[in-house]
């Protein structure tokens, strides 16, 4: 659909100009690929802050650490920028009929700027996508009967969001193949995250809180030997990555050790390997996300406690 | 036994006694009025840290004599009660529930709040009441000067400036709440309208851990010591407190009657003008504002008791240090230490 109401920026990318002389000496040093430099199961440590948004009643904003190379100000690689607003319980409009639950609507925005891919203002099929992923991991610990007639809207704005592509290629590093890009996994996760810290911010009653977490199974780089050539990474960034086989993101409930979703994508079998303690490389996957996810709930019950 | 049901306890001194370990003597005593005895838990409850915060799947206690409140949920399989909001645990009796950390004011019909004026309309103005959406006042709500009953005209639209302006301060009354949550006031009584000679203060309201709570009275007069006269306390329901002079009408507001409302309501209710307030005045209204910020940033809740006990107790530590009120001032300052000091008086005066 095409958006006829505003006046909408250059549909192609555009290339900011550089003036600074020393970036323009090494412009390519400063542009190359970025390069994974954290362990394997290393998380990238992200910020958290309930309340930014006085008119809601809950907010959050989530922000995951810039990759540390970066030269002149320049990143080499897009992060998570996330913020959420929580609106309810309120009351639904008065056409709609009796729900003896609470009515729970997700929104995912893009914003215009958020990747190297300038998007429209209005939602998209991806933004749709993830908003659904969403709602059902949300939907499963809200207490929502405990809310009659009423409804809750959780929106969230990414401000910035990952990218498979490292800023200034443009092209993509691997084959998403017309899919979904594998960046959106993280994605996902942040928001679960952010939506939930919101929730429980805005004093909603829920069984417990939910956290995102990704994992992704990678083609090792050709130097590190093993074997088996596929190595299990937590909360990948994409475009540091020269092929990822495998992603799945997890809404994980710690004090319940249960998940609410699972959204898994790539080439995984189901048979049990040798490498990896007799898992299979789904189990593997999964049990790597819920790894990352419960390192995220400490942070959340941090900040919700400030 | 005659059954006492004792007031909800902030737990202030920091904890929830967790059901840390298997079922303790602790849980054991059956009477009423255990919780009362706060020494042999002592040394149990440092180990929970000073900030007794639940976040909602945490465990609170799995003792099954507990009955669960509000914020709480169990599941079938266990007898364990689980928090659904983060906040504070808060025990009445034997009934658990756990109190949200920070609920913005939603209004309700018959709430007496004070608000700011934020922006002025052509036939209404919106009110700052520090709830998720500002609520209106329409012209056709409020006392006309000199108590004219009468439909409000156009004329009367052109000054509505002369009645309240941007930035005023007024006292109110929740009218009615619309479908979308906003709420709509009324100031057709003598004891609402325009606040002056006073100072404002605002603290969290009905829902957070300390701050106001909806109480019998929530507007009452004061005789101050140290020749401050008597002050005015208005604690909003929406969190708003104004502290003023007590200004004596010529008609007493209790003795006018409904019916005679254009004879009583003065041609000055909308002025702007601050009275003469004596330092002494200004002084007492001061340390009424450092007594309510104290019991605010201690969790305890501000209601006329406490405000009273706070303020008596502020007053006694003042006599106890011999603060001289002609030369030595900054008697009224009760910041960090004093605070507490004060907080903890006017709690054992209350206990008493």
């Amino acid at each position: 659909m095409t958006d006829r109401r505003r006046v909408n920026g250059p549909t192609g990318g555009t290339t900011p100009v550089v003036f600074d002389p020393e970036l323009v000496k090494n412009f390519a040093a400063s542009v190359s690929k970025p390069i994974r430099t954290r362990a394997a199961r290393e998380l990238r440590k992200i910020f958290l802050q309930t309340g930014l948004t006085p008119s809601a009643s809950g907010s959050a904003y989530f922000e995951v650490e810039q990759h540390p190379s970066h030269s002149h100000g320049l990143a080499r690689s897009s992060t998570l920028k996330i913020t959420c607003t929580v609106h309810g319980p309120r009351p639904l409009p008065r056409s709609s009929s009796f729900t003896p639950n609470m009515l729970l609507t997700t929104t995912v925005k893009f914003a215009p700027f958020a990747a190297s891919q300038r998007r429209g203002y209005i939602r998209d099929n991806a933004e749709r996508d993830l908003a659904v992923h969403l709602e059902t991991a949300i939907r499963g610990v809200i207490m929502n009967d405990r809310w009659p007639k009423s409804g809750l809207d959780v929106v969230i704005t990414i401000l910035e969001g990952e990218d498979d592509s490292w800023w200034d290629t443009g092209l993509s590093t691997m084959s998403s193949g017309g899919q979904t890009p594998f960046g959106m996994m993280s994605i996902l996760s942040g928001c679960i995250t952010a939506a939930s810290t919101a929730i429980v911010d805005a004093g909603i009653d829920c069984v417990d809180i939910v956290t995102g977490g990704v994992a992704a199974l990678v083609k090792k780089s050709e130097l590190a030997t093993g074997n088996s050539n596929l190595e299990l990474v937590l909360d990948p960034c994409p475009s540091e990555h020269d092929e990822i086989v495998a992603c799945c993101v997890v809404g994980y409930l710690k004090a319940r050790d249960e998940l609410t979703e699972v959204w898994m994508r790539g080439d995984v079998s189901l048979t049990p390997q040798v490498g990896v303690g007799g898992q299979s490389e789904v189990d593997s996957l999964i049990n790597g996300a819920v790894q990352a996810a419960s390192a995220y709930h400490a942070v959340i019950v941090s900040s919700i406690k400030k | 036994m005659a059954i006492t049901i004792l007031p909800p306890q902030a737990v202030s001194t920091g904890t929830y006694e967790i059901a840390a370990g298997p079922k303790q003597a602790l849980f054991d005593d059956d009477s009423d009025t255990e919780m009362t005895d706060d020494m042999p838990r002592a040394a149990k409850r440092a180990k929970i840290g000073p900030k007794a915060i639940v976040t909602p799947g945490e465990s609170i206690t799995e003792d099954s004599q507990w009955m669960r409140g509000h914020g709480t949920f169990n599941t079938n399989t266990s007898s364990a009660i689980l928090a659904t909001v983060a906040g504070t645990v808060q025990r009445t009796n034997k009934l658990l529930s756990v109190r949200p950390l920070r609920a913005r004011y939603t209004p309700e019909i018959g709430d007496l709040v004070v608000g700011r004026i934020v922006e002025v309309q052509t036939k209404r103005w919106k009110v700052d009441l520090s709830a998720p959406l500002l609520a209106q006042l329409p012209l056709s709500a409020i006392n006309l000067p000199g108590g004219i009953l009468r439909r409000r005209t156009t004329t009367d639209e052109l000054q509505i400036r002369t009645f309240f302006s941007e930035g005023d301060l007024l006292i109110a009354e929740v009218q009615s709440i619309h479908s979308d949550g906003t709420a709509s006031l009324h100031t057709r009584s003598l004891k609402y309208g325009k606040l002056r000679n006073g100072v404002f203060l605002s603290v969290s309201g009905t829902g957070g851990g300390g701050g106001v709570v909806r109480s019998r009275r929530q507007v009452w007069t004061l005789s101050t010591g140290n020749g401050g006269g008597e002050i005015d306390v208005v604690l909003g329901v929406n969190g708003y407190i104004w502290i003023a002079k007590h200004v004596v009408s010529e008609i007493d507001a209790a003795s006018a009657s409904i019916t005679r409302l254009e004879e009583n309501v003065s041609n000055t209710v909308y002025s702007s003008q601050n009275d003469d307030i004596l330092p002494q005045t200004r002084r007492e209204i001061a340390r009424l504002a450092g007594c309510i910020r104290a019991l605010v940033e201690n969790g305890v809740r501000v209601d006329e008791e406490m405000v009273t006990r706070a303020y008596e107790a502020s007053l006694e530590l003042d006599s106890d240090e011999m603060v001289d009120h002609e030369g030595n001032e900054g008697g009224e300052w009760l910041g960090a230490d004093r605070g507490e000091r004060v907080v903890a008086a006017a709690l054992a005066a209350s206990r008493a």
